[in-house]
């Protein structure tokens, strides 16, 4: 299985557009690279629309990254899910303290701030 | 005048055995046989040692007459520096017993009534006067009982928490006991369990943030020690509480959750290859190996080796009866003998242990240093195990701890065993010295009253019963908090409560209702059954549907065998006739619900056998 990760920051927001899926062979990678970069005080949003699978190990990474978040002032924010995913993280009891957008633009809106983030720096994995 | 010559007078305090009383002249010998000469004739106070919920009972105008030869006594005073030694002043004694030899802790109904003052205690607590509902539980509790603003729920403390209410039931029958270890499982299924399906095991959240309403899994240990890991410690008490309730009630749910963190322990912690469980796994991979662990990285100590036995899986063997479980608990004190000992640095066993089992002498807090309790609990531990499967390596380090610790763990002037000290002695010294102080923490006396009570259960150890006598005694002169209810954390050398900072605290993850709990109902067990002969009804609420053959097993604990027999069972108040009284079954009959079942066990060959 594998995953491609794409980074965006806007301000102290950092966008991740995820692909592929997540299990115990590519969680740990995906788990180095995004607790680096949970910003102080921003948010992460984390867009799955592109994810094919969500294991454990899946399930666990975000937990970790929920974690970094509040310990950094920061928010994690889920956006679009599909079905299957989607259903597994209301299994696990995670939609209870998860928040998750329909889109990044809508999950962007969300964030309690004066204005939306301009785009400011472009990353690639 | 020399540097730190004792010149000013100073309170402290005495323990020992009465030798004679002449004019006011108290003296008595220390538990090491050491001669102390006390005045108790100018000021003094006295009181017998009284229960948790009895009312304090004054013996001061009896005090002459009382303090015979024999007695065991503690004294606090003062120390005066003068005519070339000291002399002592007592102002408050504490007696344990009526008589000479005498010990109120020895009543049968001692221990049993202070479960249930303690299991009432965090009922009123943690739930007031309403229906138990754990969405209301919280982990911290001040000294009175009443809630913090801390809105975490640990797994870990309610499983404690359910241990304490199981036990309770266990030994008195109480209803609500039952009911607020039932509801705790379930709570701790709905809430703190993760089932994964990826590799069919089970693990325990380390627990719930419950703030404004909202529930946020935390899944990492929050705890210094084991930041952003999952500690086998959290896992292996997560089932303290489940697998007791399990005893009582046989749901099969339980058994399904445990069955699978078992599995979670071998796939992901145990070492296959060296032997042993690994301390910690890094929470993506679950793997002990991860240099995100850190300091934690392959690493093996006690707790993962050794305290699956006394949190869970003694107590799952006797309630299964199941051959893997008494496989892994040899397998686990097959290591303890093999491993832990380490008698060219010391007397002190090795607690903690690169993979490959050479000592870590430079982790964390531990470094080189040794805590007083484990070396305890794992001389009573290994007594349980030397009842279910002798061996010869078994017996001989119990007894060579159960005989080393005295001189070193304990305090042979004040009475009570000592918390974490120094492993190495460096030239000249005496002591081993404390790390950070002379304090003494509740649980500890609980493995020194366990190892010494189970010891002097074998008739080649006389001098144990004394020991365990001893460590009683400090207890419940000391511990109990007649004020607030329930138990203090630590108090200082001199039996004085020490109420600072997070010892203050009745809530906490190590004080939520296991040892103590733990403690009253073996106490009760090990003084009943093997010492002095008295027979031990025990309760159960299960469901005859959801065991095996409907087979229910009561044995109290691993006792030697031959010296416990089951003397007669009542399901729902009726004589049931229909058991073995030998392995502790009953077979119970074809109800279509759960059965109240009343379980009398009778020593065989008690040690002691006095009339009490």
């Amino acid at each position: 299985m594998t995953v491609d990760l794409r980074l965006r920051r806007l301000g102290d927001v950092v966008v991740v557009e995820l692909t592929g899926g997540l299990d115990s062979g590519t969680a740990p990678a995906v788990r180095d690279r995004l607790t680096a970069v949970v910003p102080v005080g921003g948010a992460v949003v984390l867009d799955l629309a592109g994810l094919s699978y969500l294991a454990s190990a899946g399930l666990r990474l975000l937990l970790l990254l929920h974690r970094e978040a509040v310990e950094r002032g920061s928010r994690l924010v889920l956006v679009a899910p599909p079905t299957g995913p989607l259903a597994v993280l209301e299994v696990a009891g995670f939609l209870t303290f998860l928040d998750v957008a329909g889109s990044v633009p809508a999950a962007l809106a969300g964030l309690d701030r004066a204005a939306p983030p301009t785009l400011l720096q472009e990353e690639t994995p | 005048m020399p540097a730190n010559e004792l010149s000013a007078p100073y309170s402290d305090s005495v323990a020992g055995y009465v030798e004679s009383l002449d004019a006011g002249l108290l003296r008595v010998r220390t538990s090491d046989g050491r001669p102390y000469e006390i005045r108790v004739d100018r000021g003094a106070s006295a009181e017998m040692l009284r229960n948790l919920g009895e009312p304090y009972r004054d013996v001061t105008d009896r005090l002459e007459r009382l303090l015979e030869p024999g007695r065991y006594v503690f004294t606090y005073g003062i120390f005066y520096p003068e005519a070339g030694g000291l002399a002592f002043e007592a102002k408050h004694l504490v007696l344990v017993g009526e008589q000479p030899g005498r010990y109120r802790f020895e009543e049968p109904e001692w221990w049993p009534r202070q479960l249930q003052q303690l299991a009432d205690f965090y009922l009123r607590s943690q739930f007031g006067d309403e229906p138990v509902d754990y969405r209301n539980y919280r982990t911290a509790l001040r000294l009175d009982g009443a809630k913090t603003g801390h809105h975490v729920q640990e797994t870990d403390t309610i499983s404690r928490l359910v241990y304490g209410m199981a036990t309770a039931y266990l030994l008195g029958g109480d209803e609500a006991h039952l009911a607020a270890a039932e509801r705790g499982t379930e709570y701790l299924r709905e809430h703190m369990r993760f089932v994964d399906t990826d590799h069919d095991v089970v693990y325990w959240y380390h627990g719930i943030d419950v703030a404004g309403g909202r529930e946020a899994k935390l899944f990492t240990s929050e705890f210094d020690d084991d930041q952003d890991a999952i500690p086998l410690y959290e896992q292996i008490y997560a089932l303290a509480g489940p697998v007791q309730t399990y005893r009582v009630t046989g749901d099969p749910a339980i058994l399904s959750d445990v069955e699978g963190t078992l599995r979670l322990f071998e796939r992901f912690f145990r070492d296959t290859e060296q032997g042993g469980y690994f301390s910690h796994v890094d929470p993506v991979g679950l793997s002990p190996h991860a240099a995100s662990l850190g300091p934690n990285r392959s690493r093996k100590n006690w707790n993962s080796v050794g305290d699956h036995a006394p949190a869970y899986l003694v107590n799952l063997f006797l309630a299964t009866g199941d051959g893997r479980h008494a496989d892994m608990l040899e397998r686990t004190f097959d290591d303890i003998v093999a491993r832990f000992p380490d008698p060219r640095r010391g007397p002190f066993v090795q607690e903690r242990f690169h993979e490959d089992w050479s000592a870590d002498t430079a982790w964390g807090w531990q470094q080189d240093r040794a805590v007083v309790g484990h070396n305890l609990k794992i001389a009573w531990n290994l007594m349980r195990m030397q009842a279910l499967r002798p061996k010869a390596g078994y017996r001989t380090l119990a007894a060579q701890i159960a005989h080393q610790m005295p001189a070193i763990g304990n305090d042979r002037q004040r009475g009570g065993w000592y918390d974490v000290l120094e492993r190495a002695r460096r030239d000249g010294e005496r002591w081993h010295r404390f790390t950070w102080h002379d304090r003494k923490a509740w649980w500890q006396q609980e493995q020194a009253i366990l190892a010494y009570l189970l010891l002097s259960g074998y008739p080649e150890e006389p001098e144990f019963l004394r020991q365990a006598r001893e460590a009683e005694s400090f207890y419940n002169a000391f511990f109990l908090d007649h004020d607030e209810g329930g138990v203090y954390f630590n108090v200082l050398a001199n039996g004085m409560p020490y109420l600072l900072g997070t010892e203050r605290t009745k809530g906490s993850h190590a004080m939520s209702l296991y040892h103590k709990a733990e403690l009253a109902y073996l106490a009760t067990v090990y003084n009943r059954l093997l010492l002095f002969g008295e027979p031990l009804p025990l309760w159960f609420r299960p469901d005859p549907r959801g065991l095996p053959g409907r087979i229910l097993r009561v044995m109290p604990d691993l006792l030697p065998p031959g010296r416990v027999r089951l003397a007669s069972v009542e399901v729902d108040g009726g004589r049931w006739g229909d058991f073995d009284p030998v392995a502790g079954a009953v077979r119970l009959p074809d109800s279509a619900g759960p059965v109240t079942v009343r379980a009398t066990l009778a020593a065989v060959r008690p040690r002691w056998g006095h009339p009490r």
